[in-house]
């Protein structure tokens, strides 16, 4: 007896198996270009920020512009870069097709967030320091805590920490290696607190320790 | 975009539920095979009633009170009772049972088969009816389940079984009402695969065989913990065919607890994969149709795919527990503080565009599934109470509890111990 076979049917199931998955792919790719567009944005909005910034410095001299609010749109500013980061990283690893896209977006950022650390130093030389810098230099490819210690220490100090974090194996950037080799790091994580650097993982109370002793001015209630 | 083994094992996964779902969709649509237009019953042949009973004291009176009931002339009519190894008053309940109806055919035969196959055995070696079928001690069948039953056979001669429309005994509690749900989907799936030649199963309760046939297979498989799969597969393998009716109801007690439901599904899922394996040649065999191409592979692969889900899902919970616990320790559990700083934001742009549209057509097309479901057996989901949440449980809860049972059978498997609940 000759058994039936829905062959047909086969072939349409797999045919719209494969078109609601093109249609997923599809969207994907969308999502991606209006990512692409964020990133953008979001580097906009930072450069634009920084450029605010160096403005306000050059006013500080003239006594138009106060030491103590410069100090604080900067804190503003570069708790705000933090948050993007994270943004712009996770942009980066769901890229299909604008993998170089994404990538200069992401050095694009990490530039402005380093003329942040210097035009930072430039504002320290004008007004007195009330913060600790503290730099932060990740192994993407690791899986640690320092970036959740040092989150919790900027919930804890607020805006007398100010973090930069930057990826140390991100190539495409040389001004990054550049930083590693100026504080002659090798090993990751690392922070460095001021001057002072913790190559490894860094605990809690180590790096407490060194920001309190670092602290221009009262110490906060952590310390 | 780094893709990982467990992004590969999930897409795999999802396209395969995917193809499945719109297969079966299509099936559905389908103007093909329609069940054949119902018609009164022309002839009325001799129907053995077989019961196989152990310690069914309680319910067996109501049983054997069903099938006294059956609309259909009582002189037609035999009954065999089948006692293998009563220890309670089951035997007393079934004599008393036939003192109060000495005009019908019912007999008692009582023996020591290991199984109920072997009780079905014993029995089916005396019946006589041109037709015969199972009621389980604990069922209790609809009286017009023979005249909604027997006509398919007479319209069609490689008609083997047919198998009626199971429902849940009046859920008691949220469990029961669970497996009302599942019965009732699982009756749409059995009309779909009725739909393609394909069904892989003939119920236990009240599947009505041609007699002669089954005695030309060699009965019952005394081997199997699931003999009702084992004859139908059977069935199949010699080109019989095998369909669902929804008119022909029986109502089967469901189990009340977990541990019992377990059980249950350990040596039906169990009794499923050992029969797979056994009639291996069958599946992607194109002589058999859409049975071997489909029906037979999937027997095992439902099992397959939830096992790696589970396991994906639960080594992602597991490495996400260990990170947020090395997390906490590393800032001396101070989660206060991390408590009080927290906010909630979501970007839109960084959720998982193509799993969410996966998900949401398979949850889309199991929602459909459900509706059609209930359509299809004329129920209506409100029916015993006790509705959202037991929904929610079903469609949460339940597929966790239906995984691990597939889990405990891969352990079985993999060990070589013995199912000690078979």
């Amino acid at each position: 007896m000759e058994r039936r076979i829905s062959a047909a049917k086969y072939l349409l199931a797999f045919l719209l198996t494969l078109l609601v998955f093109s249609g997923g792919i599809i969207i994907g790719v969308l999502f991606e270009a209006v990512r692409l567009n964020d990133s953008r944005q979001i580097n906009l909005e930072e450069k634009a920020n920084l450029k605010s910034l160096q403005l306000q410095q050059g006013f500080v001299n003239s006594g138009v512009a106060e030491c103590k609010v410069l100090n604080q749109i900067l804190e503003r500013n570069i708790a705000e870069l933090d948050k993007q980061v994270d943004l712009i990283l996770d942009y980066e690893k769901r890229a299909v097709l604008n993998n170089r896209e994404f990538n200069l977006q992401l050095r694009d950022y990490f530039l402005t967030e380093i003329q942040f650390l210097v035009l930072s130093r430039e504002i320290d030389q004008e007004c007195a320091r009330d913060h600790v810098k503290v730099l932060f230099f990740y192994d993407e490819d690791k899986q640690d805590t320092q970036g959740r210690i040092l989150d919790y220490l900027k919930t804890l100090f607020g805006p007398r920490v100010l973090i930069f974090s930057f990826d140390s194996g991100f190539n495409e950037e040389p001004m990054i290696k550049l930083l590693l080799t100026t504080y002659k790091i090798n090993k990751f994580p690392a922070v460095v607190v001021e001057d002072r650097v913790f190559q490894g993982p860094a605990t809690v109370k180590q790096l407490l320790a060194e920001i309190c002793a670092k602290m221009p001015g009262s110490l906060p209630p952590e310390c | 975009m780094n893709i990982t083994f467990t992004d590969g094992v999930l897409f795999s996964s999802y396209f395969i539920l995917l193809f499945l779902a719109i297969f079966w969709l299509l099936v559905f649509i389908s103007s093909e095979n329609q069940p054949f237009k119902k018609r009164k019953l022309a002839k009325h042949p001799l129907f053995t009633a077989i019961v196989p009973a152990r310690n069914e004291q309680s319910t067996i009176q109501a049983t054997l009170q069903s099938l006294i009931d059956l609309d259909y002339p009582p002189e037609k009519i035999e009954i065999i009772v089948s006692i293998n190894g009563s220890s309670d008053n089951t035997l007393a309940v079934v004599e008393q049972f036939i003192a109060s109806y000495p005009q019908r055919n019912i007999a008692i035969i009582n023996h020591s088969a290991a199984n109920k196959a072997g009780a079905m055995n014993r029995a089916l070696s005396l019946a006589l009816g041109e037709f015969f079928a199972c009621l389980d001690a604990d069922s209790f069948i609809h009286s017009n389940a023979l005249q909604e039953i027997l006509p398919y056979f007479e319209s069609d001669s490689s008609l083997a079984a047919v198998c009626p429309l199971m429902k849940v005994k009046q859920p008691k509690n949220i469990l029961q009402k669970i497996q009302w749900y599942e019965y009732t989907v699982n009756m749409f799936y059995k009309f779909l695969n009725s739909k393609l030649d394909a069904v892989h199963v003939t119920p236990g309760p009240f599947s009505v065989y041609k007699t002669a046939v089954i005695k030309s297979l060699g009965g019952y498989d005394e081997q199997t913990i699931t003999e009702d799969l084992e004859i139908a597969i059977r069935l199949q393998k010699h080109h019989y065919r095998i369909i669902q009716t929804f008119d022909a109801i029986v109502e089967t007690s469901a189990p009340g607890t977990w541990k019992a439901l377990f059980k249950q599904r350990v040596r039906w899922y169990k009794g499923s994969v050992d029969n797979s394996l056994r009639y291996k040649k069958l599946i992607f065999n194109r002589k058999y149709g859409d049975f071997g191409i489909i029906r037979m592979p999937t027997i095992i692969l439902s099992g397959i795919i939830a096992i790696i889900l589970l396991v994906t899902f639960l080594r992602e919970i597991i490495l996400n527990l260990f990170q947020w616990l090395a997390s906490i320790k590393a800032i001396n559990f101070d989660y206060l503080t991390v408590f009080r700083a927290y906010s909630f934001q979501i970007n839109l742009l960084s959720l998982p565009i193509f799993k969410i549209i996966i998900a949401l057509t398979l949850i889309g097309l199991g929602f459909v599934v459900m509706v059609y479901s209930y359509k299809l057996v004329k129920e209506d989901i409100r029916n015993h109470g006790k509705t959202l949440l037991s929904l929610i449980t079903y469609l949460s809860i339940y597929s966790l509890f239906i995984t691990l049972v597939w889990v405990y059978i891969a352990f079985l498997f993999i060990t070589g111990k013995k199912n000690r609940w078979s």
